[in-house]
């Protein structure tokens, strides 16, 4: 097979599975029905807003069940993954999942761009953080790759989603003895390179916060973070031997 | 003079403690039907993995003097969003056969194999383990691949498809395809065998040609170290 035709194999595969997960299409589907309403209730200020913060969740649940199952349960050991061509396979899944959500949510920018820039409300501040937001889907989509190595079926997803959940809780609970940090945290801008760091460390397991606050060395952090991901599922998949079923 | 099709030099392989293959040193020749034959945990499943690439080999190396190679694993399974249509669809279009030909094969080939037509627009890891082996039989028939391998190609299928599956191997290699079955089913390999190659403990103990005397199964006890 050339790597053309490989390719072309492996992302059609990959966009089946997309396709057919229905936790896909529900997450989309509830996605833009609550951004429509937000929109039609209250403005396109507030939707807008919506869009830019939850976006990267898409790439996030696109992701589950992105390695684990496909490896154990023998899926791979058929002839069109022979030659070690399954490796070739789970990366351009990996990437072609990226590239979806990606895709997605550049689709649904557009309207609001369309719309933002003949009403004139958006600004270049709004750009700067939809490409924040990107890169907050491509940290999300490798992390949760990653994981997927590690964990079965969705957990990938899930377990993210309880860090953030417990992170919240835990700040919130413990606001009165932690003031200072939630100061730090919330500020418009990060005073020292201590406060930047705490902010950068917050950001490794929820990402979105810095599209509020995109400094340069949060949009370097996120996108090391995501090469970070995406280079070690290179690594498992390139040490990858399809051992037991 | 005997084509190679397949040369296995030196090939071992380790998991933690266990010495899966060690030094598996053999030949698999051109327009014949070899056999693997090994007990159950021999390590025929590890060599085939080897040789298709599922595995990295600790030592040793292979060669191969064919392009297309087939796999038949012993329970195959498919990716759960694909109907059987979409599985040989993929396959036959990853090769470059258009849509007629492609579906005139997928025809042809399903009558071969007694498969029934009708199944192919159900999702294929909702076939019966029989029907999912012959769609893995289809798929890899579509593909013509000069060498075939098969790993307990009689597993999970009925008399009428062994005797069928019989039939097929030899009208394979009578089309100049090699194959390789691994298997412990004695009787059924030494109905269609031409060549036999006797894995135990992971170690190639035994290749040769089969002339019928001694029968497969006294060469495999004489090999194996075990009472007949």
């Amino acid at each position: 097979m050339v790597g053309r035709d490989r390719l072309a194999l492996d992302l059609s595969i990959s966009w089946r599975k997309l396709l057919s997960a229905k936790v896909n299409g529900l997450a989309l589907a509830a996605f833009i029905v609550v951004l429509g309403y937000l929109w039609v209730r209250d403005s396109f200020s507030l939707s807008f807003r919506a869009f830019l913060y939850l976006h990267p969740f898409l790439s996030l649940i696109f992701s589950q069940d992105m390695m684990y199952d496909e490896i154990a349960s023998g899926l791979l050991e058929n002839v069109l993954f022979a030659g070690g061509r399954f490796r070739h396979y789970l990366l351009s899944k990996s990437a072609m999942t990226a590239a979806t959500g990606l895709g997605v949510s550049l689709a649904i920018f557009s309207g609001y761009a369309l719309y933002g820039l003949s009403t004139h409300q958006l600004g270049f501040a709004d750009f700067a953080r939809f490409v924040a937001g990107i890169l907050v889907g491509l940290y999300y989509a490798f992390l949760a790759g990653a994981l997927s190595f590690f964990f079965r079926s969705g957990s990938n997803v899930l377990i993210i989603i309880v860090g953030q959940f417990v992170l919240v809780a835990g700040l919130l609970l413990g606001a009165s003895q932690r003031m200072g940090f939630i100061e730090r945290l919330t500020a418009p801008v990060a005073q020292g390179i201590g406060a930047r760091l705490e902010f950068l460390s917050v950001s490794v397991l929820i990402p979105n916060i810095t599209i509020a606050r995109h400094s340069w060395l949060n949009l370097l952090g996120i996108a090391v973070g995501a090469l970070f991901f995406f280079a070690l599922q290179v690594w498992k998949v390139r040490s990858l031997e399809l051992r037991q079923r | 003079m005997r084509t190679v099709c397949l040369r296995a030099e030196r090939l071992a392989k380790r998991f933690g403690a266990v010495e899966a293959v060690k030094d598996a040193t053999f030949e698999v020749h051109g327009n014949t039907i070899s056999c693997l034959l090994g007990e159950n945990g021999a390590g025929k499943t590890t060599l085939l993995k080897l040789l298709l690439g599922f595995l990295r080999p600790d030592s040793g190396r292979f060669s191969l003097s064919v392009r297309r190679v087939g796999y038949i694993p012993e329970s195959p399974s498919f990716f759960p969003w694909l109907s059987g249509v979409q599985v040989l669809r993929l396959t036959a279009r990853a090769l470059g056969l258009s849509g007629r030909n492609i579906d005139q094969a997928i025809d042809g080939l399903a009558r071969e194999l007694a498969f029934d037509p009708h199944l192919l627009s159900r999702r294929a890891h909702t076939y019966s383990p029989g029907n999912q082996k012959k769609l893995s039989f289809l798929q890899n028939l579509l593909i013509e691949p000069e060498l075939l391998i098969v790993d307990e190609p009689f597993s999970a299928l009925d008399p009428a498809s062994i005797k069928g599956l019989r039939l097929l191997f030899r009208n394979l290699r009578d089309q100049g395809k090699t194959l390789l079955l691994s298997s412990h089913l004695i009787s059924e390999l030494e109905k269609v065998c031409d060549e036999y190659i006797i894995i135990k403990a992971g170690r190639v103990v035994a290749q040769g040609v089969l002339t019928g005397q001694p029968d497969l199964e006294t060469l495999f006890f004489q090999h194996s170290g075990r009472a007949g």
